[in-house]
């Protein structure tokens, strides 16, 4: 579903950004792009400093922008876990240029692989496939498809 | 990573290795990298290394960023990863730039060693009273278990000293089994038990005709143990001759059969032991120098038994459970007198006295607990041992007495440091030896 579309109500989304691409590691961002659309609009867009933080007061110091979506590359289990205890959705395991993964996100394309990290990052537990897996499934179909 | 170092090279390495091109795309990712990223080579190659890597210093701080900016390579720096699992993974990395032919910079290469084995091998060491086999839990050999893993993981030569029967052999061997070689062949070779000529053949081997009785070839110790470790014991004691054919192994890796022209390569890991003062043979001519800093990358010193009272008592268990083990025995341990003799004794011998003494007290003890009179005769009775003290005589003095003789001679008569480690004000340790009378050792 393509989230942000006209008709929702107002949803702000994060991303950790470096040198305009998302930061390879949440736990240690330094800066947060933060986007708040209505209404499928952009209507808020500012930049956040993070400072070095324990687990759990970045997490909570992300909660206090009031992010519904943070999208993000890797993240300690502990981060992740923090941020959703705070109501905070994290998407993971994602890289690529900032602004592109927004729109994608934005306009619901977000699975494709173009934006996946590299290697297996467990895509399946969020509901999609991840590459590998991906391969192998569909050799699997294919191997079953042949036998008698 | 130009394609002169192949990937079965890097495989080879234990390290996680990758290369990047100046536009930071990887170009190289050995397995153990693979192994520790949890990414696979085909899916890392081409990408930006930031996406793969994802270390904590990846956007702030890249160490292989400053080492391009800069040229100066980044040693051991100590960071984490986040794995797809979401573990922070301890990691310690290198840098250096990569450059062609023509000497241009063409990227860099990082290597990067996962530091949880280690840590883990740390934390077991300090929780344990053994550690490979080595007992102890005093001071002294709780920082040794500590230091061994990370001895083992590095493949670097290492000199251990330390007096006669204080288990160099058991520490050669622990850093074996702990290092990536261990599945390969451990040898230890007395270099003092054999004469020039025969240590020379032994070590090296010989091809048939070498000499008259050399019928057929045979191989030395260092072909034996190639792709392990060999431990040169009493190393202190080689003649100058064998030091310089030595220094070419170390040197260069390679070695040749007596009678033979043809070099070999000598991939094996060099423990060196001796209960000598090295540095003092060195100052006296007796030992190479270039040979003592080929030996003495990493120098792991022994404690006497004596500077480690405390693990006595656990090293006399040790000693009981062995040889009930070992003889079909049932002895439940010693008696508080035998304790108080084991715990007065000096121990010139070190840990092999120790474990003498409990196995002539095992033959003559014939009920289920070891007695004074079990002992041998050097340490049943006050005779020939000055530091004894009969056990009933053993008094606040008399045992402050000993502690304190014990932590100057430590200490080589500094007794600022001595007052430090008894957890003493230096004045008060002053008034204690002058009230007890101690003899100051010499400095």
């Amino acid at each position: 579903m393509a989230l942000g579309l006209p008709g929702m109500k107002a949803m702000t989304v994060a991303i950790p950004i470096a040198e305009g691409r998302i930061s390879p590691v949440l736990d240690t961002a330094s800066r947060l792009l933060i986007v708040t659309r209505k209404r499928g609009k952009a209507a808020c867009r500012r930049e956040c400093v993070v400072s070095p933080l324990p687990v759990d007061a970045m997490a909570r110091s992300i909660a206090e922008l009031k992010v519904d979506v943070l999208l993000c590359a890797a993240v300690s289990e502990s981060l992740r876990r923090s941020l959703e205890e705070r109501g905070v959705r994290v998407r993971r395991h994602l890289c690529g240029d900032a602004e592109t993964v927004l729109e994608a996100f934005l306009a619901g394309h977000l699975r494709q692989s173009d934006f996946r990290m590299p290697g297996c990052w467990g895509w399946h537990l969020d509901g999609a496939c991840c590459r590998r897996l991906g391969t192998r499934r569909a050799l699997a179909s294919t191997a079953s498809a042949k036998s008698p | 990573m130009p394609k002169a170092v192949p990937d079965q090279l890097l495989d080879s390495v234990p390290d996680g290795v990758f290369a990047v091109d100046a536009e930071w795309h990887i170009t190289a990712f050995n397995r153990a990298a693979e192994q520790i990223t949890g990414i696979r080579r085909e899916d890392a190659l081409g990408q930006r290394c930031c996406d793969v890597f994802r270390a904590s210093i990846c956007e702030s701080a890249c160490a292989l960023k400053q080492t391009l900016a800069t040229r100066r390579p980044v040693v051991n720096k100590v960071v984490y990863i986040v794995n797809a699992a979401g573990q922070r993974i301890p990691i310690s990395i290198s840098t250096a730039v990569l450059k062609d032919h023509h000497g241009r910079v063409v990227g860099g290469v990082e290597s990067f060693r996962d530091l949880r084995v280690v840590e883990e091998l740390q934390r077991q060491a300090r929780d344990q009273d053994s550690f490979s086999n080595i007992i102890g839990h005093s001071t002294a050999m709780r920082q040794l278990f500590e230091l061994l893993p990370i001895v083992a993981a590095s493949d670097s030569s290492v000199l251990i000293e330390g007096a006669s029967g204080t288990g160099k052999e058991l520490v050669a061997r622990a850093i074996h089994d702990l290092s990536r070689r261990s599945a390969r062949p451990f040898l230890a070779v007395n270099c003092a038990a054999l004469p020039d000529t025969l240590l020379e053949s032994e070590l090296f081997g010989y091809k048939a005709g070498a000499f008259t009785d050399a019928k057929k070839d045979k191989p030395g110790r260092f072909a034996l143990a190639q792709g392990g470790t060999i431990l040169l014991d009493e190393i202190g004691d080689i003649s100058p001759a064998l030091q310089t054919r030595l220094l070419r192994v170390l040197q260069e890796r390679v070695f040749e059969p007596l009678g033979s022209v043809q070099p070999v390569k000598a991939d094996v890991r060099v423990i060196t032991a001796t209960n000598k003062d090295l540095r003092q043979c060195v100052r006296e001519g007796r030992f190479r120098e270039d040979l003592f800093y080929r030996v003495h990358v990493v120098r792991l010193e022994l404690p006497r038994l004596r500077d480690r009272r405390e693990d006595i008592p656990l090293l006399v268990e040790e000693f009981i459970a062995r040889f009930n083990r070992l003889h079909g025995r049932d002895i439940a341990g010693v008696s508080d007198d035998v304790l108080a003799r084991l715990m007065e004794h000096d121990f010139p011998g070190n840990v092999r006295e120790l474990e003498n003494a409990i196995e002539h007290a095992f033959v003559l003890c014939r009920g289920r607990l070891i007695d004074v009179g079990h002992l041998p005769s050097h340490l049943r009775g006050g005779e020939a041992d000055a530091h004894a003290l009969p056990p009933s005589g053993r008094s606040l003095a008399a045992l402050e007495t000993m502690h304190i003789r014990d932590a100057l001679r430590r200490h080589q008569g500094n007794r600022a440091a001595a007052a430090r480690e008894l957890g003493i004000a230096s004045s008060t340790l002053f008034r204690k030896i002058k009230a007890l009378r101690i003899k100051l050792p010499a400095a």
